[in-house]
C-alpha cells in the first residue's frame, strides 16, 4: 500500500550556542554591521550598538528589543523587502539588507514623532478617528491617504514576484505544537501509546536556551524523539491556527504542511509578562529571559547596569547569567504578596520590597523610581529585567473549544521541570487515546497594574485610553478590543491581553468581574504571509476541450469562459463573422454543460425544474429552458432534448456544470426522487456547424436525410457523421441554419477534421466565441450571467414567454408571482447609427443627464454597419424609440424591439 | 523513484441502480469496482472492454428496470496511475485524503477537482474528469519533479 503517513524523525538539532566568529556583513539602511555565527538579526545590530529598532505604531516612539523571543512587536523591521519581520528570531545571514519601518524620515529623526506630545495626544485619544474625521465629508479623501501612507509597517515591494510554495498533507493522529520538554515529552507519550505523532515548532528546539539544565533535559528529550520512528519532528514549522477539521495547518520554510490530526497537544509555554508603569515601552525595558539570550546565546552584554523585577523561579538564574557577563545588578525588586514563593537572590545583591512607580528616560532608560514602605527611591540603570511573572502562550489553545485540543506544559501552568515533562507524557498518551484531561479556563489577569504606561504596545494604547473608553461603555474586554484595537496588533494579545482584563476589571463600575471575559482567540496566531496562504493552491484550475491543441495549432487565442479557456478568436474577428452569416462557420462548443438524466421520476424532476413544461416534449424534439433559483432569478439556460420517454439530454451554459451538477443532486435527493444524473460535459464533446451553406457540408458526411423537412429546426435525433455518431441537435444561437453536433470526445479531433476537409470548397471557418457574441447579440440573444445579475427575473428580460405559471410548482415559482409587477429594470436592445467603434461593456446610461442604467453587452455590427447592444434602463426608459445617451462619448442611441438580425427567424429555420 | 502513468484509455462504466441491486453486484474479473454513491458504482478496466461491461451491468441490472442504467464514461474520465517508491508522497503533495492502509476506493479533493481514488498495493489509480486531464498532469510533474517522478510509462 503507498502509504501517505509521515515519515520517521528527520534530522532536528539544537542549534550551538553563538561562537562568536564573525562570518560576514549585512547592511543596515546602508551601513555594514558584523554578523557573527549563531546570530539572529537583532543580535547582530545589538552587537553593533543598535538599540532603536522601530517606531511605535501611532506615537511614533523609540522601540527597542524586549521579549527576544518573537512575540513582542518592537523588533518588526523590513528584511530584503519583506516586511514585518521579527529579528529577533530571524536568523542573520552575511549579505541581508535591512530597514526599519513606520518612520519619516528616519527611524533615529523621526518627524512623526510629533503625535508623541502632550498636545498631540489630546486629538489622538484612543478611537479620535471615530469621531473626528466625519465633518466636513470633503475633507476625509484628502486625510486618508495621509493617515494611510503614515500608518502602517513597512513597504510592499510590488515589484516582487509571490513564492509559490507547496503544500503538503499529512494525517498523524496526533499533532503537538511546541518542540521544549514538555512538546517533545508529549509527543514521546503518545508514540508510545502508539501514535503517529508530528511535533512542530516554529523555531528550532532551543534555539533560546543559554546552558543549563533545561537545555541538557531537553538535548535527551530530542534526541529520544528523534530515535523514534512514528515521531516526525518539524521545526521552524509555525502553526498559526487550528481549524474545524481538525486541521493544523503548518508553514514551514519552503512549504505548508497541512495536516490532519485525530488529537492537537498544544504545548507552546509561557513567556514573561509584559508590565505596567509609566516609560514600560522604554528601550533598555526588557524581558528577563531576552536579556539572558542576548548573554547566554550570543555572548551580548544587554546592559551595564540593570534593575531586576523578580518573582519567578527563574529570577536567579537570569541574575547570575547577567552577572557572569559582566552586568552589575543595582538591584532586585520584588513585589508585594509573593506568598512565600519569594525566588532566591544570590547573595550579594540589594533587595527591595516593593513596586517600580516609572521608568525614566528619553531615548532609553535611564533609571527606575521604586516605591517601597517609607519612601522611593530612584535608581540609576540601563536595562531593566522584567521577571515578574508569566503568561501562558495560550492563543492557539484558545481556538481549540470544540476540537480535540489538549494542553502540556507552562501553557496550561508552570510547574518545575521534572513535573512538566512527567505530566506531559501523560497528556500524550491521553490526547491519542481521547481521554479527556481538565483544561485551565484560559487566560490570565495581570497581578499588577501601574497608573501609567502602556497597556498595548503595538496599538500604543495607554492606560488612559483603556480608561477612557471603559468610561465611554466600552466595558467588556469584547468591546473593549474593538474600540481600542487593544489585543489586535501584531502580537494579538500575548503582551497584553492580561493586562487589558486587569485593567477593564479595575475601571469597570464597581470593578464588576463579568466584564473582564477572555476575548475568542482566533487565527492566525501568528502573521500569515499571502503567498503563504495560498500553498499548493496557486495554480489556476483550467479546463480545457479536446479540441484545445487544435485551436492553439490553428493561432487562436483564448479568453478565460469560467473555468474553461475558450477560443476568443482565429485571428479576425470580421472573418469569423462573415463567413457564418454568408457560407457555413464551425465553433468548438464543447464546453456546454451537458447532462443525460434518466429514470422513472425524470419527467416530474425536470418539471420541478424548469419554469416551463417539459412533459410534452415528443421524443426527437427539444425545448429551450430557463433554469430559476428560489428567488425566481435567472441561474442558467440551455436546451431540453428528449431522447426516449424516461431519458433527457439537458445542455447548460459554460461555466454552469460544475455548480449546476451539485445543485440537480441536490434537488433530486431533496425529493426523494429516482433520477440518473450523469454530468457528461467532460466526455462530450461538440461542434456547432452554422451558416446558409451549413446543411451542404453536413450533407456531404452523412447519409442521414438532413433536409430542412426531415430534420427541422428545434429537433434532435442521432446521425452518424464522418463515420461518428452524434446526437445532432438543431439550433439557432448564431441566427443561421446550424446543427450542434455532441458526440464521444475522444473523436473530437477526427470530426473536426472531416468538417474541415468537408467545408474546405465552401471556405468553411471556424469561429470564436467573440464572433459567436455578436452573431448572437444581432438576434438578441442573451447570455445568462453576461447580460444578467443575481436580481434578473425573466420579467426583466422580457421572456415570461419561456414561464408558465399554471404549472402547480417548479422552482422559483411563488418568487415570480411577487415580482411579477415589480419590476425595477429592463434589459432593452438599442442601435447606436453612425459610429464605428461601440461603447464599452458597462458604459453609463442617461436620458438627457441623468444616469438610467448601463450597458451589458455592446458590438459594432459588421454587417449592420452599426453599433448595437443591450442595456439595462429604468423600466420608464425601456419603451421603442426612447432615445438614450451612452458612454463617455455621449452616443445618441435608440431603444428598438425585435431582433436586429433576421426577427421573423426566416435563415435559421431554413 | 515514483512513476506516472496516463491510462485515459481505460474503459470506465458508470452504473446506477437501487442500493440492494448494486449491493448485489458481481464486480467482473480484472475489473475495479468503487461506490461512488449509494446509488453508483464505478468499474474501471483495461482499455477495449466498455461495451462488454456495459453489456454485462445491465444484465446485471436488469430487474431493476428504469430504475437502473450502465452507461459507458470513458472518454468522461481521465486515469493517472502512480506506483514506486515515493508514489504517497507525490499524493500527498495534492490531496488531504487519506489512503486506506489495506487499499480500497475512496473520493476527495485531488490537485483542486473531485478526484476518484483507487489505492492498492505499490500503485493509487486517481480518476479526474477528461477536462482537467492537462491540468492534474501538469501539477502531478510539478510537484513530483522534487521526488523525481518519472512520466510515460506504460501500463
Amino acid at each position: 500500500m503507498a502509504s501517505t503517513e509521515a515519515r520517521g524523525a528527520t534530522v532536528v538539532e539544537i542549534p550551538g550556542i553563538g561562537t562568536g566568529q564573525e562570518i560576514g556583513t549585512l547592511s543596515f539602511e546602508g551601513s555594514s554591521v558584523a554578523v557573527h555565527e549563531g546570530d539572529t538579526i537583532a543580535s547582530a545590530l545589538y552587537r553593533a550598538g543598535i538599540r532603536t529598532l522601530s517606531r511605535s505604531f501611532k506615537y511614533h516612539r523609540r522601540r527597542g528589543l524586549m521579549c527576544v523571543s518573537g512575540d513582542c512587536p518592537n523588533c518588526l523591521v523590513q528584511v530584503d523587502g519583506e516586511t514585518g519581520v521579527r529579528c529577533c528570531v530571524r536568523a542573520a545571514a552575511p549579505g541581508q539588507s535591512i530597514e526599519r519601518q513606520n518612520a519619516w524620515p528616519s527611524a533615529d529623526r523621526d518627524l512623526l514623532a510629533l503625535n508623541d506630545t502632550k498636545l498631540a495626544h489630546r486629538f489622538l485619544p484612543v478611537g479620535f478617528y471615530y469621531k473626528t474625521l466625519i465633518k466636513p465629508a470633503w475633507a476625509w479623501p484628502k486625510v486618508e491617504p495621509l493617515i494611510r501612507k503614515v500608518a502602517g509597517l513597512g513597504r510592499v515591494d510590488k515589484s516582487d514576484t509571490p513564492r509559490h510554495l507547496e503544500k503538503v498533507y499529512r494525517q498523524p493522529d496526533v499533532v503537538v505544537l511546541g518542540m521544549g520538554p514538555a512538546g517533545l515529552s508529549a509527543a514521546l507519550g503518545a508514540a508510545e501509546a502508539g501514535a503517529t505523532v508530528i511535533v512542530a515548532d516554529e523555531h528550532r528546539p532551543g534555539a533560546r536556551l543559554g546552558a543549563g539544565k533545561t537545555r541538557d533535559r531537553l538535548e535527551a528529550l530530542l534526541a529520544e524523539a528523534r530515535a523514534h520512528p512514528a515521531i516526525t519532528l518539524l521545526a521552524e514549522h509555525r502553526a498559526f491556527g487550528l481549524y474545524e477539521g481538525p486541521e493544523v495547518p503548518l508553514i514551514g520554510p519552503d512549504e505548508m504542511v497541512m495536516t490532519h490530526p485525530r488529537a492537537i497537544v498544544v504545548a507552546t509555554g509561557a513567556f514573561e509578562q509584559m508590565e505596567i508603569f509609566p516609560g514600560n515601552d522604554l528601550i533598555g525595558v526588557m524581558m528577563g529571559r531576552g536579556a539572558v539570550r542576548l548573554a547566554s546565546q550570543h555572548g551580548i552584554k544587554p546592559g551595564a547596569t540593570a534593575v531586576v523585577l523578580g518573582g519567578t523561579h527563574e529570577t536567579a538564574e537570569q541574575i547570575e547569567a547577567l552577572q557572569a557577563i559582566g552586568t552589575q545588578i543595582a538591584a532586585v525588586i520584588l513585589p508585594d504578596g509573593l506568598n512565600g514563593s519569594t525566588p532566591i537572590v544570590p547573595t550579594g545583591v540589594r533587595t527591595i520590597i516593593g513596586e517600580i512607580t516609572r521608568a525614566h528616560g528619553r531615548k532609553q532608560l535611564e533609571g527606575v523610581s521604586v516605591r517601597f514602605t517609607g519612601g522611593e527611591e530612584r535608581i540609576a540603570c540601563d536595562l531593566l529585567l522584567l521577571s515578574g511573572g508569566f503568561t501562558p502562550q495560550e492563543n492557539l489553545l484558545r481556538q481549540g473549544p470544540g476540537l480535540p485540543v489538549w494542553g502540556a506544559g507552562d501553557v496550561v501552568g508552570p510547574l518545575p521541570l521534572e513535573q512538566s515533562v512527567t505530566e506531559a507524557r501523560e497528556i500524550g498518551a491521553k490526547a491519542f487515546r481521547g481521554e479527556a484531561v481538565g483544561l485551565p479556563e484560559g487566560g490570565t489577569k495581570s497581578k499588577r497594574c501601574g497608573d501609567g504606561g502602556f497597556a498595548c504596545i503595538c496599538e500604543d494604547v495607554s492606560v488612559e485610553d483603556v480608561k477612557n473608553a471603559v468610561r465611554e461603555g466600552f466595558s467588556s474586554t469584547e468591546l473593549l478590543k474593538r474600540y481600542t484595537t487593544i489585543t489586535m496588533g501584531p502580537c494579538q494579545g500575548r503582551m497584553c491581553h492580561a493586562q487589558m482584563r486587569a485593567l477593564a476589571d479595575r475601571f469597570s463600575p464597581g470593578g464588576e468581574p463579568r466584564i473582564s471575559g477572555v476575548t475568542t482567540a482566533r487565527p492566525p496566531a501568528r502573521q500569515v504571509m499571502l503567498d503563504e496562504v495560498t500553498a499548493g493552491a496557486y495554480a489556476h484550475l483550467e479546463r480545457h476541450t479536446a479540441l484545445h491543441d487544435v485551436h492553439a495549432s490553428q493561432g487562436a487565442s483564448f479568453l478565460w469562459a469560467g473555468e474553461w479557456k475558450r477560443v476568443a478568436d482565429y485571428g479576425s474577428i470580421e472573418t469569423e463573422y462573415r463567413a457564418v452569416r454568408e457560407g457555413v462557420g464551425m465553433i468548438d462548443v464543447g464546453t456546454l454543460g451537458k447532462f443525460r438524466l434518466s429514470g422513472p421520476d425524470v419527467v416530474e424532476f425536470l418539471e420541478r425544474l424548469y419554469p416551463n413544461h417539459v412533459g410534452d416534449i415528443q421524443p426527437g424534439r427539444l425545448r429551450y429552458g430557463l433554469m430559476l433559483d428560489e428567488h425566481g432569478v435567472i441561474i442558467d439556460d440551455g436546451t431540453i432534448c428528449r431522447l426516449d420517454e424516461e431519458t433527457f439530454y439537458i445542455t447548460v451554459t459554460t461555466s454552469g456544470a460544475e455548480g449546476l451538477e451539485a445543485a440537480l443532486l441536490d434537488w433530486r435527493d431533496t425529493w426523494g426522487m429516482t433520477v440518473h444524473i450523469v454530468n457528461q460535459t467532460a466526455g462530450l464533446g461538440a461542434i456547432n456547424i452554422a451558416g446558409p451553406k451549413a446543411r451542404e457540408v453536413l450533407a456531404t458526411l452523412t447519409d442521414d436525410d438532413i433536409g430542412a423537412e426531415a430534420f427541422p429546426y428545434l429537433r434532435q435525433r442521432e446521425i452518424t457523421v464522418a463515420g461518428i455518431r452524434c446526437l445532432a441537435i438543431r439550433l439557432g444561437f448564431v441566427g443561421e441554419v446550424g446543427w450542434e453536433l455532441h458526440h464521444p470526445s475522444s473523436r473530437s479531433k477526427e470530426l473536426w477534421s472531416a468538417l474541415e476537409e468537408a467545408g474546405k470548397s465552401h471556405g468553411i471557418t471556424p469561429f470564436g466565441i467573440q464572433a459567436q457574441r455578436l452573431l448572437r447579440l444581432e438576434k438578441g440573444h442573451i447570455i445568462i450571467s453576461q447580460d444578467t445579475d443575481f436580481e434578473t427575473t425573466p420579467w426583466r428580460v422580457d421572456m415570461g414567454w419561456a414561464v408558465k405559471l399554471e404549472k402547480p410548482w417548479f422552482v422559483g415559482k411563488r418568487a415570480l408571482v411577487r415580482k411579477q409587477s415589480v419590476v425595477t429594470e429592463k434589459l432593452v436592445q438599442y442601435t447606436i447609427d453612425g459610429v464605428t467603434d461601440a461603447p464599452w461593456e458597462g458604459s453609463a446610461v442617461k436620458v438627457g443627464s441623468s444616469l438610467v442604467g448601463r450597458v451589458a453587452s455592446s458590438w459594432y455590427s459588421f454587417g449592420l454597419g452599426k453599433a448595437i447592444g443591450l442595456a439595462w434602463v429604468q423600466p420608464e426608459h425601456a419603451a421603442e424609440g426612447q432615445r438614450l445617451v451612452i458612454g463617455k462619448a455621449n452616443h445618441n442611441a435608440t431603444v428598438v424591439k425585435g431582433a436586429f438580425y433576421d426577427p421573423e427567424g426566416a435563415r435559421l429555420r431554413a | 523513484m515514483p512513476e506516472l502513468v496516463e491510462r485515459h484509455d481505460a474503459s470506465k462504466v458508470r452504473l446506477y441502480g437501487p442500493k440492494e441491486t448494486l449491493d448485489a453486484l458481481t464486480t467482473p474479473a480484472d475489473v475495479q469496482s468503487g461506490r461512488v454513491a449509494g446509488d453508483e458504482v464505478l468499474w474501471i478496466a483495461a482499455p477495449g472492454r466498455a461495451t462488454e461491461l456495459v453489456e454485462d451491468a445491465r444484465r446485471q441490472l436488469a430487474g431493476a428496470g428504469s430504475k437502473a442504467a450502465a452507461i459507458d464514461h470513458s472518454d468522461g474520465y481521465a486515469l493517472f496511475t502512480l506506483r514506486g517508491d515515493d508514489a504517497g508522497e507525490v499524493f500527498a503533495r495534492l490531496s488531504s485524503v487519506r489512503l486506506p492502509s489495506e487499499g480500497g476506493f475512496v473520493q476527495g479533493q485531488f490537485a483542486q477537482v473531485p478526484g476518484r481514488i483507487f489505492a492498492s498495493a505499490g500503485a493509487i489509480d486517481v480518476i479526474v474528469t477528461a477536462d482537467v486531464a492537462w491540468f492534474v498532469k501538469e501539477r502531478l510533474t510539478h510537484v513530483g519533479a522534487q521526488h523525481g517522478l518519472v512520466t510515460g510509462g506504460t501500463a
